[in-house]
């Protein structure tokens, strides 16, 4: 991985190449674009600087054939294209506690552990009990009453039930 | 051998307990039923007093099973030994031992404040962390949001957790896209994902926290009673400011233990599932425990809302234990902050519960559960009761003023019936109600002060009295608009119409007058209607049902004082209300109270409040890379599909964040593609207005 330095802020052919458009409105809102972009990744000031830098050159002779200065378009893209090829630097460098994700690579941060699929199938549950609770009762019942015994017991219990009503009114 | 002696034991004297307890509830039933039926004016012989009676019976039946348990409860805890407290097995000696398993911690959160979740989250972490045991757990926060920044606000707190507490593959989090089942259904697909990884799980709400000795002493329990398949805790509320909140965590902390240790009395291995705070073993969970969808529609129909009682009847009918370990301490909630919040609640619980009496005669139920279905029903159905006894006695003091009396009801009789009142009558009854409902309070106050010597930790013994004659007033003047409410639930549940799953609002804030109006305004006309019927056709009626009237006219001030966070600090400081854990503040609460301060903080260099997830998603290249790692593999789309967030993307850009719904913006969050583009051309993009408008610092013409 080629160090920040050599991405050639400092080299004099670059400045050279960039100097005519250093003082246009154009040149600076790039410039701060790219920066903030970096300050949103927490990136320290310096190395801050340097990506920008880099990336203004980049987006420069990536539209070498067009005149002026480079366009946010070809500085973002630039930037990102360093952005993934120095990522484990830019970790390393962030300067807060915060990890820098870029690329859906989160660093060996899992949100899930790995699948280990089980089964939770409702065991038979009786989903109308009311009408199951009086199927039961009336078979039960109809089942007691049908031995012989059993009517005829029920029977002289509802006449005697009868004739104590009669005799309450 | 010896904890199967004890589960054969406990088996037998619940049985006898329960009948006991049966047997004290019908007598005193009895009873005020006949004082009743001997006050009223034809001595229960007509139709509306035969009413009148029955209905009072249910409703004194209910408020003497609170009594008798609250006594049991008393005796258990004055004799300062429980010989069927499931902790009593917990042997000190095995704190350090081997763990059968691995024990996962489930935060299961809808829509809810996320700061407040993940500070909680963190301070039991490092409780945890501190027992040294923490290798034994992990976290998982299982997501059903459905608010799109809040959704990103979740996994933006997530990672800055794991890094901060180098807790990575220790914390996960896992959104739902479809909250199928709610709550319930968000425990079974992490049962389903990754439950054979665990023996144990510990289940909180959003509002929980626990520290890491009760997280411990809770899986040693386990350990040492294989078959115990849900041990629950009783919670204490705690950190609340506004007045009403107070008056409930005070009443939670003094009332709450000579209750649990009632509950535990009678129910013993038949015990709740509360939902949270509690601890099940996960193997039997998976195989018994999953919940069918009813027949038919909601409101009685379809997903079991309160889903925890049924999960407790169905792990107890596969034969596994459920026991309320009431004396673990360390077991922290938060009360609803205001009357409101407290009454949404209630009325999706109240629909819950209604529900659950579709199970009362499922087959293979253990009566004790039965018993829980219906004590559940009735907490909400005793408040129609309550108003329908209101609304009958009220029939009758005006047909008594209206009727022409009959002196000679029998035929031939020589002598008139004079109609009796015995005033004195309605005055023991009265009284005896009064003892049935405020001597638990007093039980309890006797044994902070006199048995286990806490007066202190309340304030003194002064203001620990002041306090419960305080909350008695307040929960008296409170309780019919709570019963107007309850009664509203359930006839609105009766009639077919269903509540939905909105989250609660956990956070302080206050009622303000207009809502109070909206929610309070037709039972304050109702108060003032009944009221002006009343004095002016039976006056001695009246004075008797003031304490009903008088705060139902007074709900709206009421609801909106009560909500007030100053005048809960003005309680605090004078002393009134006060709990153990604001005398002497565990370290954990102590830590929560300082790191939630609730303050909205903004994501630096551009203004983007923390909460607006969305913006941050699109415009944050960290939290951008973040959301779409998050989302998993690429999917492949209809063209329809595509099409239509194609053309959200293009609105995006065109024309801000602001002109999207949170619909829109949970579309394009469910796509990793536009997600990328919209933020490559944000930042690309030469149209100032447009980047301003997604938090872009304005345009800068000098360096």
């Amino acid at each position: 991985m080629p160090p920040l330095d050599s991405f050639g802020a400092d080299n004099p052919t670059v400045q050279s190449e960039r100097k005519p458009d250093l003082v246009s409105p154009d040149w600076q809102e790039t410039f701060h674009r790219v920066l903030l972009y970096l300050q949103t990744l927490n990136v320290p000031e310096g190395k801050a600087l340097e990506f920008t830098r880099e990336a203004l050159r980049l987006a420069s002779s990536n539209q070498r054939d067009t005149a002026g200065s480079p366009s946010i378009l070809e500085a973002m893209r630039a930037l990102r294209e360093l952005l993934t090829k120095h990522l484990s630097l830019l970790r390393k460098e962030s300067c807060s506690q915060k990890d820098v994700f870029l690329h859906e690579n989160l660093n060996g941060l899992s949100s899930m552990p790995p699948l280990n699929r089980g089964f939770m199938v409702p065991d038979a549950i009786d989903l109308i009990p009311w009408r199951t609770f009086l199927v039961r009762f009336v078979k039960r019942a109809v089942t007691i009453v049908s031995q012989p015994l059993n009517f005829l017991i029920l029977f002289i219990f509802l006449i005697l039930l009868f004739v104590l009503l009669t005799l309450w009114k | 051998m010896n904890q199967l002696l004890v589960n054969a034991a406990w088996k037998k004297v619940s049985r006898i307990r329960r009948i006991f307890l049966i047997t004290l509830i019908l007598i005193t039933t009895v009873v005020a039923c006949l004082f009743m039926s001997n006050i009223l004016p034809h001595k229960g012989s007509t139709g509306l007093e035969v009413a009148m009676v029955l209905v009072f019976g249910a409703l004194f039946a209910w408020i003497s099973i609170g009594f008798w348990i609250a006594t049991a409860g008393f005796v258990t805890l004055m004799r300062r030994y429980d010989r069927f407290a499931i902790t009593s097995t917990f042997l000190e000696s095995n704190h350090q031992g081997e763990l059968s398993g691995r024990t996962a911690i489930l935060i299961p959160i809808c829509n809810e404040e996320v700061e407040r979740v993940f500070t909680r989250l963190r301070i039991t972490y490092q409780s945890l962390e501190a027992t040294g045991r923490l290798q034994d757990f992990d976290f998982f926060i299982l997501s059903d949001s459905t608010n799109p920044d809040t959704w990103v606000e979740e996994e933006a707190a997530w990672a800055e957790l794991c890094q901060t507490l180098g807790a990575v593959n220790q914390i996960f989090y896992r959104h739902r896209r479809v909250n199928l089942k709610y709550k319930s259904g968000n425990i079974a697909d992490f049962c389903r994902r990754w439950g054979k990884n665990y023996y144990y799980m510990i289940v909180f709400d959003a509002d929980s926290m626990m520290t890491g000795h009760s997280l411990i002493r809770m899986v040693q329990v386990m350990e040492q009673n294989q078959t115990v398949g849900i041990l629950q805790t009783a919670p204490l509320g705690v950190n609340r400011e506004s007045a009403i909140a107070r008056v409930q965590q005070f009443a939670n902390h003094v009332y709450g233990p000579i209750f649990g240790a009632g509950l535990n009395f009678i129910q013993l291995g038949d015990s709740f599932f509360w939902g949270h705070n509690a601890i099940i073993r996960v193997a039997p969970f998976m195989k018994h425990c999953s919940l069918p969808r009813l027949s038919g529609n909601p409101p009685l129909g379809g997903n079991i809302l309160s889903h925890d009682f049924v999960e407790a009847a169905l792990m107890r009918r596969a034969g596994w234990e459920v026991w309320l370990a009431y004396d673990i301490e360390g077991s922290y909630e938060e009360m609803p902050p205001t009357l409101l919040e407290e009454l949404k609640r209630d009325r999706r619980w109240c629909q819950g519960n209604i529900q659950h009496t579709r199970l009362l005669f499922s087959k293979g139920l253990f009566p004790a559960h039965r018993a829980l279905f219906l004590h559940g029903a009735m907490a909400y159905v005793s408040a129609l009761l309550w108003f329908l006894f209101l609304s009958l006695s009220t029939a009758e003091a005006i047909a008594e003023v209206l009727r022409v009396p009959d002196y000679f009801p029998v035929m031939r009789s020589l002598f008139p019936m004079w109609p009796v009142w015995h005033p004195q009558w309605a005055l023991t009854l009265l009284a005896s109600t009064g003892i049935i409902l405020f001597m638990p309070k007093f039980l309890s106050l006797l044994l902070i002060i006199f048995r286990q010597r806490r007066s202190r930790e309340f304030g003194g013994i002064r203001k620990l009295f002041l306090s419960v004659i305080a909350e008695i007033i307040l929960s008296f003047l409170f309780a019919p608009i709570r019963m107007l409410f309850h009664s509203k639930f359930v006839f609105i549940t009766l009639i077919g119409r269903q509540v939905g799953w909105a989250s609660q609002q956990r956070s302080e804030h206050e009622t303000s007058w207009l809502e109070a109006i909206r929610f309070h305004g037709p039972g304050m006309i109702l108060g003032l209607i009944w009221g002006i019927v009343l004095f002016f056709i039976n006056r001695s009626f009246f004075w008797w049902n003031t304490p009903i009237i008088v705060p139902l006219i007074l709900s709206i001030p009421l609801s909106v004082l009560s909500s007030s966070t100053s005048l809960g600090k003005v309680f605090q400081k004078i002393g009134l209300f006060l709990i153990p854990e604001e005398i002497n503040p565990p370290r954990e609460l102590h830590l929560l109270q300082t790191m939630t301060q609730n303050q909205e903080t903004f994501f630096a260099p551009i203004s983007i409040s923390t909460k607006e997830g969305f913006r941050r998603a699109v415009v944050d290249p960290n939290i951008n890379a973040l959301h779409r790692s998050l989302l998993g593999k690429k999917r492949n789309l209809m063209p329809s599909i595509m099409k239509r967030r194609q053309e959200l993307l293009e609105k995006a850009l065109t024309q801000g964040p602001k002109t999207l719904s949170p619909k829109e913006k949970k579309e394009l969050l469910l796509d990793p593609q536009c997600l990328l583009q919209l933020h490559e051309r944000l930042w690309e993009t030469l149209d100032h207005t447009i980047a301003q408008k997604w938090g872009f610092p304005p345009k800068r013409t000098s360096l």
